[in-house]
């Protein structure tokens, strides 16, 4: 069994095999640093400079304002709902993808994926020809009285949309690789499948699902495109942070713009130090497993 | 136990209007209207809770005016429409059946409780020495104006151009579609709303002339003193951005009767003037007399030269339309 | 010492059972994994399921255990006469012991073993201090007095092996299915738990199949041997009966015997096996 890790230790240590010289490595790594420095920190701290371009009491005095206190809450709000939904649903899908073998799996991945690839507008008009007054179910929603397009629930809704995969496409990899054999040993232990998924799956998933609801919570908070199509820009209604930077921009506000954009900002940074603590745990969640079910 | 929170915090955003005020009413708009309206707001507001007792929420949406329209008829419920240009009205007519078709005759001036005109804003100096339309075609003179097809202001500045364009050609159709194509291939960027193609010139100081809506082009000067220049050309058109009760949403809401005063409320002097201090050119005599000296007279067509906005909406703008023809994307 | 008197009280506390598998049949797509199996296992007996890689012999070990289901309605199994054939795994509570143990790394040793009661419904759920007790009489059993608070993780090979072992054991199945439980091991340790299963079997005759591919473990530990290949089983029997009459040229020619001069392979098998 010692050996059994060794090997998988063995296989994370591949840095030297590229055989890369010395200047390669050099360049690559300078083109790296150079490109992160002129479009990640410095955007990033030019937002910081412009929220204070008119010292802290006006960068106060944003958070003052009715609308911009909305739209955080708004924001806040949209997130509480679709990070939750989107975390069962994540979970329920990274369990069907690795569990069973079915006709359309593969189908189904596809599906997971498929917010990766369209355009967050493109999703947004979709509710509209879904939900809008023109569309599908219009009529029949106008008649009992229910608001979806240009109201939270569609905003809501579009969210959940553009964020669904985060938290199954950071579960498939690392169930795949835990494999089932814990599932099944509490199987034959006499455990039921909600036992299962409480004390043996989530345990051994509930860094890589955080790492999946970290990145998910990011992108609720930060999505632009397809809740601007579904929001309908009411303010104090239906703007989100996001939405209001635009507005407050497009006001000559720019200094309440950056000041809320630095929210954004902060809330960035965050994740990414929250991220990265949480792959690091994750990274050693696979490793525990590979203890017990590497051959 | 955070679903309860969640289910709390989630009817506090919904009703966060509703417990400020005994009604709200949305009113979409256009883009440059953002602070002549949160102005009237607060007047109408002020006035409505002192007559009747009611405390009433006017909710704002800005955007380009076609894609509002669009919004509405996709179901963005606004009590009232207050657009750049009568079309957007009509397709929320033609295409939701939200009001009637003669919608423009309800209230007085076609509906349009002020006027404005397309004007040239250009760099301190006027480095490129930009004085009228035909100024706009020359080669390395670079003309920002948002996308016709989303934004109302731009189909004025279009439809401006070539009314320019078929006077100097003594009305050559054919003369005056060469002229806007010119003036559209110096072109470098279209944006999808007014105040987006603003931002465009002054923040990305990008264009040498910015083909403005009069009022955005005061504001422009309001917060960039000293910094443009308003150039009036020798012939522009008369903008009458109209405003509607859109009858089946009030109806269901049962805020007609403070939709339709407040809309009654633009044409009292009191909003007259706040209409006239935002630089749009006000109906009311006395106020357009009190800031006549900000208004340059200058010969104006009017959309009836056009032969009315469904026509000209259908012969230049639809899909297929001249402007389609003859816009191609900008090379440098 | 203490292994035995610990091994005596579990014995007293087993019942004995036999188990009918009929008319088996299972495919994993195109590929046959079992045909048309059936296998009598009677009370008390260590049992060796024997072939090579893909024979179907551990395919066969989790159908018994519920883990897999046979294709067609018309495969049964019973334990102790009663039919299975409909039970999930976690109605039929088979004590299974997996190749790479599958311990829950994120418990310590006292609660994998201790699992089997957590999951019971709380009125049939023991008190803790009976949970307690009957753990200590387990890692008495198994050797591992005082290391409830570790982690699998911090355990050698063969630990982890004798905790699996305990944890298959604590609810007392009336079955113990092992797969490949010493293909993890070296040699060592391997030749210590060969001993101490067969020890374990003799004391308590729990009925016990362990799936192998190893013939020396097979011969060495079981009573009777079942030889399985292509999902069929081409002999039962102890082990010198097959040795001595193998059934057919599989048999004989896995286990390195060739029919024409048996005796000489039989002799150097048996040399190799003691």
């Amino acid at each position: 069994m010692p050996g059994a890790t060794s090997i998988h230790i063995n296989n994370r240590q591949p840095l030297r095999a590229t055989g890369d010289s010395l200047a390669v490595r050099a360049l690559l790594i300078g083109a790296t640093l150079v490109f992160f420095l002129l479009f990640l920190f410095f955007p990033l701290v030019v937002v910081f400079e412009g929220a204070f371009s008119k010292g802290g009491a006006a960068f106060l005095e944003t958070f003052r304002d009715p609308y911009t206190r909305h739209s955080i809450l708004l924001t806040l709000v949209i997130a509480a709902i679709s990070v939750p939904l989107n975390t069962v649903f994540g979970i329920a899908a990274a369990w069907c993808v690795t569990r069973y073998k079915f006709r359309g799996l593969s189908f189904l991945i596809t599906l997971i994926d498929l917010p990766l690839w369209v355009s967050p507008v493109i999703a947004g008009l979709l509710y509209v020809l879904v939900f809008g007054a023109q569309g599908w179910f219009g009529p029949w929603l106008r008649e009992h009285e229910i608001r979806i397009i240009f109201a939270v629930p569609g905003m809501v809704l579009a969210t959940i949309f553009v964020t669904f995969p985060f938290v199954a496409r950071g579960l498939i990899p690392l169930m795949q690789a835990q494999g089932m054999k814990e599932e099944e040993a509490a199987l034959t232990l006499g455990a039921n499948g909600w036992q299962i998924l409480w004390r043996i799956t989530l345990p051994k998933i509930k860094w890589g699902l955080l790492y999946g609801i970290i990145l998910c919570n990011a992108r609720a908070m930060g999505e632009f495109g397809a809740v601007s199509v579904v929001s309908g820009h009411i303010r104090g209604k239906t703007n989100t942070m996001p939405l209001h930077i635009e507005i407050l921009y497009n006001e000559y506000q720019f200094a309440s713009a950056f000041a809320v954009a630095s929210v954004l900002g902060l809330l960035a940074i965050i994740t990414l130090i929250l991220k990265t603590r949480a792959e690091w745990r994750a990274e050693q969640e696979l490793r525990a497993s590979s203890f017990s079910t590497a051959p | 136990m955070n679903k309860i929170i969640q289910l709390a915090a989630l009817a506090a955003v919904a009703g966060a209007t509703s417990l400020q005020a005994n009604q709200a009413i949305l009113n979409v708009s256009y883009d440059p209207t953002r602070e002549l309206y949160s102005e009237v707001n607060k007047a109408f507001a002020k006035g409505w809770a002192s007559k009747t007792g009611q405390s009433i929420a006017i909710d704002q949406s800005h955007g380009g005016s076609g894609k509002q329209s669009r919004s509405v008829v996709d179901g963005l419920e606004a009590d009232v429409v207050t657009l750049a240009l009568a079309y957007d009205i009509d397709a929320i007519s033609d295409q939701a059946g939200l009001l009637p078709k003669d919608w423009q005759s309800r209230l007085p001036d076609n509906s349009s409780p002020y006027t404005s005109t397309i004007v040239f804003v250009v760099r301190k100096g006027n480095p490129k020495g930009i004085k009228d339309w035909n100024d706009l075609t020359k080669d390395g003179v670079k003309v920002i104006t948002p996308n016709p097809k989303t934004s109302g202001g731009a189909r004025w500045n279009y439809l401006a151009a070539y009314a320019y364009a078929l006077r100097q050609n003594g009305g050559d159709v054919q003369k005056a579609k060469e002229f806007v194509s010119k003036l559209y291939s110096n072109v470098p960027v279209l944006d999808t709303g007014a105040r987006g193609s603003t931002i465009t010139f002054t923040e990305r100081r990008m264009g040498d002339v910015f083909l403005s809506w009069e009022n955005e082009a005061h504001l422009i000067q309001k917060q960039y003193p000293g910094q443009y220049e308003i150039i009036a050309p020798s012939l522009s058109i008369l903008a009458e951005p109209p405003v509607a009760v859109v009858d089946k949403v009030v109806d269901r809401k049962g805020t007609r009767e403070v939709a339709q005063a407040y809309l009654e409320f633009l044409y009292t002097p009191e909003a007259q003037d706040i209409i006239g201090r935002h630089y749009y050119r006000p109906r009311d005599a006395a106020a357009a007399a009190k800031y006549s000296a900000k208004f340059p007279k200058i010969e104006l067509v009017t959309i009836e030269d056009f032969g009315g906005w469904r026509k000209a909406q259908k012969e230049h703008f639809n899909d297929g339309g001249v402007f389609d023809r003859i816009y191609k994307p900008y090379r440098p | 010492m203490a292994r035995r008197a610990g091994a005596s009280r579990l014995l007293i506390l087993n019942r004995t059972m036999s188990i009918a598998i009929q008319n088996i049949t299972k495919r994993f797509g195109l590929h046959p994994a079992l045909r048309d199996v059936s296998l009598d296992i009677h009370d008390g007996e260590l049992i060796a399921l024997l072939g090579p890689s893909g024979s179907g012999k551990t395919t066969l070990l989790r159908f018994i255990a519920g883990l897999e289901f046979a294709d067609a309605r018309d495969g049964r199994i019973s334990f102790q006469g009663r039919d299975v054939t409909d039970l999930s795994a976690y109605q039929r509570k088979a004590g299974f012991v997996f190749q790479h143990y599958a311990l829950f790394n994120h418990m310590n040793v006292y609660e994998n073993i201790a699992f089997s009661f957590r999951v019971l419904p709380r009125s049939k759920r023991p008190p803790e201090s009976a949970i307690r007790e009957r753990v200590t009489e387990l890692l008495r059993a198994v050797q591992l007095e005082g290391y409830e608070k570790r982690l699998p993780t911090q355990l050698s090979g063969g630990q982890r092996q004798r905790v699996a072992f305990a944890r298959a054991l604590a609810n007392r199945p009336e079955v113990l299915l092992l797969d490949e439980p010493f293909g993890a091991l070296d040699a060592k340790v391997r030749k210590d738990l060969r001993r101490w299963l067969r020890e374990f079997h003799d004391l308590t005759r729990l009925t016990t199949i362990f799936v192998t591919h190893d013939q020396d473990e097979a011969f060495e530990v079981a009573d009777r041997v079942v030889l399985i290949d292509q999902g069929t089983i081409q002999q039962s029997g102890t082990p010198s009966e097959v040795r001595n009459n193998p059934a057919n040229s599989f048999v004989a020619d896995f286990l390195g015997l060739t029919e024409n001069d048996a005796p000489a392979a039989r002799t150097e098998c048996q040399l190799k096996t003691r």
